[in-house]
């Protein structure tokens, strides 16, 4: 609803009767007279945009207190609706009622203060602390890097702290590929700000560039002014922000489908580059890029910002974690005490707390499916999740929180069943969580259990403590296929064992399933099971990890790494070719050739005439004799999840001790301890404001 | 510039040095007129190609030996382009189809095709059938093997096969029953030391008995690898000595320094080292069979009789499992895990029994 919203709002001078009517009808009933007649006091009439009149507002009506008056109630996580809350910036004061069955939740209730966000503390003073220094030492790094899954509170906590420090946002998304309207949009409000007249067939390019490099240059005019320019450009694959003080936070949502990346950075981040180091060179003002990162993003933020990149312009990276279950619940919660005059029933507890399981972490995620639960018509949904509960309630209460989350094989897969309804969202892990899922693999006491089969005397050297997860599960969620699987697993599994009678064991395993996942006519039905009988292999052999309270002592921190084989593969694959093809003369069969012929010829100087082979054969006769030969590249983890967290198994959990431990920030940039400026009464009474509605 | 393996090789049937009654034998049967398919099968280094060029050219003289290499081009059923290179004379082909991999099926039955639909031009003056020579037939896929066996009968007419292979084990009971078997025994080492004096009165050099001998026996029965060996050996050093060092190729020089490693630790982080090894020697295109072979060869000359037979049984079990399988590394890294294992406890018995 708001998205289409959005798309139609974005119009060009020439019909400007059509937006107001169309958002009106929507969200803001009472507001559209307001609006329009606010709109022949703009100067620069020729748009009728929100962001315009944000725009004016802030800069004409020289209000400083306004915006973190009015926005934090605007202050979205979603980039596109992020014209929506600036309508609302001018609508909050009209003091117009949401719809609440029109709007999501998630925009209602954006968090308003920093207690509001559901981030970790330490995280967001982290932020803050780069922001104010930013700001305060232009010497300093002026970019900085924000990571971490979709929902995770990267934009919320951006633009609740620019509320906080009194800072304005300033925004780039890229215009849609299919949208002239919007296209204009955006570079009218570039105009705007920079007070430029630019003729519109600018390439997305270059107005990228206009915008960056451009609206840095005018930036001191506005700060004269105490203002700053908002601007939206917003594009399906990324966008940028910049703060009051020209913070700039490009938002690259890696999407599933590649055709969706119109940016041309995405492409040629050569480009990109080099716009960054001009800005670097020539910008003022700090500049923060958002990247949310799934399992595939990862490669986009290497390309985009490769760590060489990072140090030259000194960007600085902030990962964020997925929100914590408990965090998710307390929001959950509160959301629906908010709403409880709306809904027709509100959800019981453990409703909520399967969402926040089910969603794993992506905060926006879990508010939607708290308000579909809550919806009237898809209420009767609950009572078959709740149905469901008893079974699961006596495990699922508060206390047992954070153990529920460590099953999240037991607790999340029966979550899902139940909530497929609801929108749970996909969970999934990245490889090194998954291979240390199973190489740290917990075990349960058994004692909790009642009924475990025992095994019969002679088998009780294969007796283990029951799993606390389920490898299969662990292998789905990584998303790879089961032989890559198995080829990491392997490749890594050795480390953790001490004992070679159960690397015996285990390697037994990796050949019996080589042996019946490689018929390629049957390799489709089978490999789940290779995969699965790998994985439960390793875990099981491994005698040091069979009861649940073994000691563990050889089982420290170590790292992964990447399995090898499919390199050597292709290496051999490769050599193989090269010499049939440059001795080809000789025509031996290739075993002996690789086996005989080339070992000896290296030794015989027989003259070769062409230099290929000769750089071949010294290359095939060496060997390397290191002793302790260094191991392939190391599994590289994703950015965002401190390394500890494959050792505990689970992600949730590692984010629940972080809750209270202070483990989680691994670089603490800055010790400049700021005390924010913030307006607390103001947002209180805001927030009291949203109540009552 | 051309070895002497490749110099010296005979090409006529009375000229070979060894198994001269079977080379008596193969001529009669060429005389006779007409040919069976023909499977010659023995260890490598025997000399098999030799006797089947040497068949060749009994079958159509000198034209036989005018080798050129081609490129032959096929076209899967799913479109997938596959080239292989051929070498062929007027009057035989030769092709390795193992080289193709899966496609190997297709390779056969199109390249017998295309070359037995066509007569030999003079069929009065020359004989009525051309030869395809079909290299490293027990690399073959199952497939290919039945492909292989009705190609075979029905272009009896205007073809003839000669299969090359090293076992038979892996060649299926229908081919084999086919064709006639000849089997090349690997030449005695007082054979191979003879011929390494042929060839060194060829090249106008001395070469001492004493290190014939050592090079006879070093090159296990194979020829091919004892004259690579003496050629090397030349390079060396010349004029000869009787105990100079004979060099050997390097993988398997690394081999055994593995299988050292091997035998010195057990245990979990050994085997990571012995597994960045195997990865060399298989960058280094190495067939994972003849690593597990040389590996256990280097490894029971530290065992026991009692622990022989184990590790054999463990090598050939693991052995079994890289023919089935694809990653060769599992089975390989399988294997020294077992004979760790195996070995350690031998060791520790051994230590329970001296104290």
């Amino acid at each position: 609803m708001a998205d289409s919203d959005d798309d139609i709002e974005i119009i060009k001078v020439d019909k400007p009767k059509k937006t107001p009517m169309k958002w009106v009808t929507s969200t803001f009933d009472d507001f559209s007279s307001d609006f329009m007649s606010s709109q022949p006091k703009s100067q620069k009439s020729f748009t009728s945009s929100q962001n315009k009149s944000k725009t004016q507002s802030s800069s004409q009506n020289v209000s400083n207190t306004q915006p973190s008056l009015s926005q934090p109630a605007n202050s979205r996580k979603r980039p596109r609706e992020t014209k929506n809350s600036l309508k609302q910036i001018a609508s909050g004061r009209q003091r117009s009622k949401f719809k609440s069955t029109m709007e999501l939740w998630a925009d209602i209730h954006q968090p308003k203060t920093k207690a509001d966000l559901a981030v970790h503390k330490k995280k967001i003073e982290e932020v803050e602390n780069w922001i104010i220094q930013s700001i305060s030492n232009n010497k300093m790094g002026k970019m900085l890097l924000m990571t971490g899954p979709a929902g995770a509170g990267k934009t919320a906590t951006v633009k609740v702290l620019s509320e906080e420090l009194n800072l304005e946002l300033q925004e780039w998304s890229n215009p849609d590929q299919n949208s002239n309207q919007q296209f204009t949009l955006s570079s009218q409000d570039y105009w705007e700000q920079s007070r430029v007249d630019i003729i519109t067939s600018g390439s997305q390019q270059s107005q990228f560039e206009n915008f960056l490099l451009r609206a840095n240059k005018y930036q001191s005019l506005q700060i004269e002014e105490g203002s700053g320019g908002g601007k939206t450009i917003s594009h399906t694959a990324g966008k940028l922000i910049l703060l009051e003080f020209s913070v700039i936070m490009p938002h690259v949502i890696p999407l599933f489908c590649f055709q969706e990346f119109p940016n041309i950075y995405l492409r040629d981040n050569v480009l990109f580059h080099q716009l960054l180091r001009r800005y670097y060179k020539v910008g003022h003002s700090p500049l923060i890029f958002i990247v949310s990162d799934s399992s595939r993003g990862e490669s986009k933020e290497r390309q985009l910002f490769p760590p060489d990149l990072q140090q030259e312009l000194y960007i600085h990276n902030i990962s964020f974690n997925p929100v914590a279950p408990t965090m998710m619940v307390k929001v959950l919660n509160k959301i629906v005490s908010q709403q409880s005059s709306q809904v027709s029933g509100s959800p019981s507890l453990s409703i909520i707390e399967s969402i926040s399981m089910s969603s794993a972490g992506d905060i926006r995620s879990g508010i939607n499916a708290l308000q579909f639960a809550c919806r009237t018509d898809t209420f009767d949904l609950n009572s078959t999740i709740s149905q469901s509960k008893p079974k699961k309630s006596g495990k699922t209460s508060a206390s047992r929180l954070k153990y529920e989350s460590s099953k999240k094989q037991d607790g999340g897969k029966r979550t899902e069943e139940e909530l497929g309804g609801i929108g749970a969202r996909d969970t999934s892990c990245f490889l090194f969580h998954a291979i240390g899922k199973i190489l740290y693999s917990k075990r349960d006491d058994p004692s909790t259990y009642t009924e475990l089969p025992r095994l019969p005397p002679h088998l009780q050297h294969e007796e283990r403590d029951p799993l606390l997860l389920q490898p299969e599960d662990v292998v789905e969620k990584s998303q790879i296929s089961g032989d890559y699987f198995a080829s990491f697993l392997h490749h890594n599994y050795v480390d953790f064992y001490t004992n070679i009678d159960d690397v015996v064991n285990a390697s037994e395993y990796f050949s019996l399933i080589d042996t019946f996942s490689s018929q390629w006519n049957t390799k489709t039905v089978l490999e789940n099971y290779a995969t699965s009988l790998a994985s439960r292999g390793v875990i099981h052999c491994n005698t040091s990890i069979a009861r649940y309270n073994s000691p563990r002592t050889g089982v420290g921190w170590k790292p992964l790494h990447k399995s090898q084989w499919f390199n050597v593969q292709k290496q051999s694959k490769k050599n193989a070719s090269v010499a049939c093809s440059l001795f080809k003369g000789y025509h031996w069969e290739p075993e002996v050739l690789w086996t005989e012929i080339l070992p000896y010829l290296n030794r015989i100087n027989i003259t070769l005439r062409n230099p290929a082979q000769i750089n071949f054969l010294q290359e095939m006769g060496r060997f390397c004799r290191r002793e302790t030969y260094i191991r392939n590249e190391k599994l590289n983890e994703h950015e965002v999840v401190d390394m500890d967290d494959s050792e505990m198994t689970s992600l949730p959990v590692s984010i629940n001790t972080d809750q209270s431990g202070s483990d989680m920030i691994s670089n603490s940039q800055s010790e400049v301890k700021n005390t924010p400026v913030e307006d607390d009464e103001e947002e209180v009474e805001i927030e009291e404001f949203n109540d009552s509605d | 510039m051309s070895l002497w393996v490749d110099k010296h090789r005979p090409s006529q049937l009375h000229k070979l040095d060894y198994h001269k009654q079977q080379a008596a034998n193969l001529k009669k049967l060429i005389a006779s007129g007409d040919l069976p398919h023909l499977l010659v099968y023995g260890p490598s280094g025997a000399g098999k190609k030799t006797r089947i060029t040497c068949i060749l050219r009994e079958l159509y003289g000198a034209g036989a030996e005018k080798l050129r290499i081609e490129q032959s081009h096929f076209t899967t059923p799913s479109n997938k382009k596959i080239e292989i290179s051929t070498i062929a004379s007027n009057y035989h082909i030769e092709v390795n189809p193992s080289d193709v991999g899966n496609n190997d099926r297709i390779v056969i039955q199109e390249l017998i095709k295309n070359l037995a639909q066509v007569n030999q031009l003079d069929s009065s003056s020359q004989k009525e059938f051309k030869v395809v020579v079909l290299t490293e037939v027990d690399r073959l896929t199952k497939d290919a093997q039945h492909g292989l066996r009705r190609t075979m009968e029905k272009y009896m007419a205007t073809c003839r096969l000669i299969l090359c292979c090293n076992s038979t084990s892996k060649v299926i009971p229908a081919i084999r029953s086919r064709c006639l078997g000849v089997r090349v025994a690997a030449p005695s080492e007082e054979e191979i030391a003879q011929i390494l004096q042929n060839v060194c009165k060829k090249e106008g050099c001395t070469l001492p008995a004493e290190l014939a001998k050592r090079i006879a026996n070093k090159s296990n029965r194979n020829l091919r690898r004892a004259l690579l060996m003496c050629e090397a050996c030349k390079v060396q050093q010349y004029p000869f000595s009787a105990d100079q060092t004979i060099s050997e190729p390097d993988w398997e020089i690394y081999l055994r320094d593995t299988a050292t490693m091997i035998v010195q630790q057990q245990s979990p982080k050994r085997l990571l080292e012995v597994r960045a090894r195997l990865y060399e020697l298989l960058t280094h295109c190495i067939p994972a069979d003849v690593i597990i072979k040389g590996l256990l060869q280097e490894l029971l000359a530290n065992c026991d009789g009692q622990l022989k037979t184990e590790v054999v049984q463990a090598a050939a079990y693991y052995d079994h499992r890289l023919q089935i399988g694809q990653k060769a590394i599992y089975h390989l890294e399988a294997f020294v895990a077992k004979f760790m294992a195996i070995y350690k406890q031998f060791l520790d018995e051994g230590m329970a029994d001296f104290f």
